[in-house]
């Protein structure tokens, strides 16, 4: 079968120069507002017992969320999996199906409402008071010239922005032929 | 610092950072500091809390909080005993050795082990690391001097480098990582009781040398530290309190006992350019130009001072501070206020201090970027690195090996040092260390309770929270209170249940985050949040006898579980309305 | 838009910041090229922490605690001309050195502010005769 290939783009971090400093969180933030989209971050700093690294939409090629979503805000696109905030309906569906829990539903605060009092509103869903909640993913900054900002303002540089060119040839081909150089290295003395 | 933050990158080949959450409070020394990893350099990381950085060490130990001189004294012990430390140095261009080698030499890798279960071996791991590395930088922030015993856990640290010659060249050092944009400048310009910007008040010499500069002689009488400040407006003795830039309500130890003794004042003034909590107990507030709004210097951690530019116009009517100082002390009728531009300041600066800044013009900082003092003339290119020629700051030039000695129970340590000093002949003058818990956890507060802060935040968040990709977009926590795995076990708490902190100071209600980084038997929070501010439970009582610190970074308190119902009436009588943008305040999830 | 070279004004690392305004206001923080401190690099607070230089929370008129007109401790604060309110702090500073001594005053100054305004704040309270002036350097 030769079927046209599709490889989705994703932006994923290496925890080992990862520090946490939550730059990429308040650059998505300053993304989306600025490209109309829900004012959230889209990737969690996540700090684990053996390491710390934000947390983002693998963009994967079969994705379980566009799967699982009965209106198509979660779309299957050129090079990712789009979503179309204006369709959702904030049924939580994506929320689950997604192995890495990347995908959360969130809702815009209102100017209009005071906050001083958590717990009150605190309810992750704010339902209650009226604001819709919709998912939230990362859309690789989506419409933004210079492409995810995220990757952009890491200071450690621990941001990767994937796509079909260096995962074939810069992280798959360099690390074949360094496996097969050190394999032939010791197979041409001792076998 | 005693050495510039990029030779971490560059010259280091072990970091040995304690008492410092380096990659969430200072993120590009951090990112300094992973790019001498990346070149081979090893770290060693001594911390209460696994953070960040303490993930990437090849060695982290998990200290009790405020157990440090057993543990600095225990590498001491080790380094000497093994004759790991540089003999050329220590005898060349130190004194005190004798001291020293008495003081710790009861305080093994062993004992260590048997206090706090800390395997020996890996102390030992870390003073050989230490020792026999060829350029070592010691790194530590508030971790260390937030203490009854602060200058002494300092006293042990420059001993290390004392000991292993790790002073006066490139990639090694004591560097205190400063916390605020300008701490080291304020400290150089004299904003302190004691210091001038010339030298000590008490110095006869220094107070002809501004004399003659002001028209006008200055007190030699040491003035209140700031700590002091609360307990002598009680007395009476303070009764005009002048504020700037600075929002001690919530910054400060013990905020109930703060709000209460400014209630004593006759006028209290506040300058800033935030109705802060601070300012809205004020009688007089004084808006201020802020940072963009006005030129001027800062003096970063490596003591390099660089320019900050006026990049906007300020509202009608508002000026720089220094300009609103100048006005009121034109109306007082002082002398010597009549400064045009932020630049004339700065050049009297140099008139004071000409040893450190006499070659720091504005025009040779902007155009060189920054230059770290001292920098005595316009030639001079400045002192990154102290102490090259192997030369302490001190009147004969030799660097002091201080003894530092461990008390049980804290009032005995005036007692144990008179012991030491009597024991050993030790001269008057010569500084004596000593060490000992503020608190120590009792059956009603079973807990330890240490402050600290969030990577989106700044101190009182009097700024970032005014930022919404900082407090909307990286803050996604709010305030918390983070809890170690076995306290959470104890009292059945969860994440995200709600939870009261209390001792016999103050009380904070917050959401519960389990942490598994902390040390067992540690409660962690922030003072970011007027919601939830730390500092109220913090201890005003006891301050470090030498620089009059309280122990902020430690105290006893209680924890347990509450209800929302019982969660929301705690918030409604203890809310003082401090922060104004609570307003919008962003909802937590 | 105009580029302004400033040092950030959170930590103590001295990151180098360029400033771009537009209209007399920030529109974008970004790090300084090859500046020898962050090497074109910043934190999120170097990058988006400028925003509270536009709040409108900022203060913009000086405030007196008045109760009829007049000062008083259980009054409400209130707006006041600068004049007024640069006069009454510079009497209540001179009634108060020369009633109680120059050790009853006391400042507190700023560890986030420049090196200028410090210097001319502990001018301030030296020139009148007391050391009684800290910081946060403590804290």
């Amino acid at each position: 079968m030769n079927l046209p290939k599709r490889v989705n783009k994703f932006v994923i971090a290496d925890p080992n120069v990862c520090i946490g400093c939550a730059t990429c969180m308040a650059a998505c933030y300053e993304s989306s507002h600025a490209r109309g989209k829900l004012a959230v971050p889209r990737l969690i700093v996540t700090r684990s017992k053996s390491g710390t690294m934000p947390n983002q939409c693998r963009q994967c090629d079969d994705a379980p969320c566009a799967n699982v979503c009965p209106v198509g805000a979660l779309e299957f696109s050129n090079d990712n999996i789009e979503l179309h905030e204006e369709i959702c309906i904030g049924c939580k569906m994506c929320t689950l199906a997604c192995p890495f829990g990347a995908i959360r539903s969130e809702a815009e605060i209102m100017p209009s409402v005071n906050y001083t009092m958590e717990p009150k509103y605190n309810l992750g869903i704010e339902s209650q008071i009226g604001a819709k909640s919709i998912a939230v993913k990362c859309d690789l900054c989506s419409g933004r010239e210079e492409g995810p900002s995220c990757v952009e303002v890491c200071p450690t540089g621990a941001l990767l922005f994937v796509d079909s060119q260096n995962i074939n040839y810069t992280l798959m081909s360099q690390k074949a032929e360094a496996a097969v150089e050190s394999f032939v290295h010791v197979a041409l003395k001792n076998i | 610092m005693t050495n510039d933050l990029t030779e971490f990158a560059t010259d280091t080949e072990v970091l040995f950072l304690i008492g410092t959450n380096t990659s969430e409070c200072h993120p590009i020394i951090a990112m300094q500091m992973l790019r001498g990893i990346e070149r081979g350099a090893k770290m060693i990381v001594i911390d209460p809390k696994e953070t960040d950085m303490a993930k990437k060490a090849d060695i982290y130990i998990q200290t009790p909080v405020g157990y440090n001189i057993p543990f600095l004294n225990a590498l001491i012990n080790h380094i000497i005993k093994e004759d790991l430390f540089d003999k050329e140095f220590v005898e060349k261009y130190s004194h005190g050795l004798e001291y020293v080698k008495y003081a710790v030499a009861d305080f093994t890798p062993q004992r260590v082990e048997k206090e706090t279960g800390i395997p020996a071996s890996k102390v030992i791991e870390v003073a050989e690391m230490y020792a026999k590395a060829g350029t070592a930088a010691i790194c530590y922030t508030m971790g260390m001097t937030q203490f009854i015993d602060g200058t002494s856990n300092i006293f042990s640290l420059s001993n290390l480098a004392i000991l292993t010659g790790n002073l006066g060249k490139k990639g090694a050092g004591v560097n205190p990582l400063r916390g605020q944009n300008n701490v080291q400048g304020a400290c150089d310009m004299g904003a302190l009781p004691n210091v001038t910007a010339a030298g000590l008040v008490t110095d006869e010499g220094v107070r002809e040398h501004i004399k003659s500069i002001w028209g006008k002689e200055i007190s030699s009488k040491p003035g209140f530290a700031l700590t002091k400040v609360p307990h002598e407006i009680e007395e009476g003795k303070i009764k005009f309190l002048y504020v700037f830039g600075e929002n001690p309500v919530m910054s400060d130890p013990w905020t109930e006992h703060f709000i209460e003794a400014v209630e004593h004042l006759d006028t209290m003034v506040v300058q800033d350019i935030f109705l802060t909590e601070t300012a809205q107990k004020a009688d007089v507030v004084l808006p201020a130009a802020s940072w963009g709004e006005k030129d001027g210097t800062f003096i970063n951690t490596s003591r390099r001072v660089a320019y900050v530019s006026k990049a906007v116009e300020p509202a009608t009517g508002i000026v720089p501070d220094w300009k609103v100082i100048c006005n009121i002390a034109q109306r007082i009728g002082l002398q010597g206020f009549d400064y045009y531009k932020a630049e004339e300041i700065w050049d009297e600066v140099r008139k004071v201090n000409p040893r450190f800044f006499g070659g720091l013009s504005y025009a040779r900082i902007i155009k060189e970027n920054g230059i770290s003092w001292p920098c005595p003339d316009e030639t001079h290119i400045g002192t990154p690195v102290l102490y090259e020629d192997k030369k302490s700051m001190l009147p004969d030039g030799k660097f002091k090996l201080v003894p530092v000695i461990y008390a049980d129970d804290k009032n005995d340590r005036t007692k144990l040092e008179k012991e030491l000093i009597n024991h050993l002949n030790i001269p008057n003058d010569y500084p004596v260390g000593s060490g000992a818990l503020s608190e120590k956890v009792n059956e009603e507060y079973p807990c330890l309770f240490t402050t600290g802060r969030k990577v989106y935040h700044y101190h009182t968040g009097t700024m970032t929270r005014e930022c919404k990709p900082l407090e909307m977009g990286a803050d996604i926590m709010g305030p918390a209170i983070e809890v170690s795995e076995d306290i959470a076990l104890a009292r059945k708490l969860e994440n995200d249940c709600y939870a009261i902190v209390e001792n016999k100071r103050g009380k904070i209600a917050a959401k519960v985050k389990i942490n598994p980084d902390l040390r067992h038997g540690t409660i962690f929070t922030t003072f970011h949040y007027a919601e939830a501010d730390g500092n109220e439970l913090s201890n005003a009582e006891d301050t470090d006898p030498l620089s009059g610190m309280n122990p902020l970074k430690m105290t006893i308190a209680a924890i347990r579980k509450i209800s929302e119902e019982e969660f929301i009436q705690v918030r409604e009588s203890t809310d003082m309305h401090m922060h104004p943008s609570e307003q919008y305040r962003t909802v937590r999830r | 838009m105009d580029k302004f070279q400033t040092t950030c004004p959170y930590c103590g690392t001295g990151c180098n910041i360029d400033l771009l305004v537009k209209n007399n206001k920030i529109v974008k923080a970004e790090p300084t090229k090859g500046h020898h401190v962050n090497d074109g690099e910043l934190c999120l607070k170097g990058l988006y922490g400028w925003e509270y230089v536009h709040s409108p929370r900022r203060l913009t008129k000086p405030l007196i605690r008045k109760k009829d007109g007049v000062f008083s401790k259980k009054g409400e604060l209130v707006e006041v001309s600068f004049d007024e309110a640069y006069d009454f702090v510079a009497s209540k500073m001179k009634k108060t050195v020369d009633e109680y001594g120059s050790d009853s005053i006391m400042g507190f100054s700023s560890a986030r502010c420049t090196n200028e305004d410090n210097y001319a704040f502990q001018k301030l309270f030296r020139m009148q005769g007391t050391n009684n002036i800290d910081h946060c350097a403590r804290l």
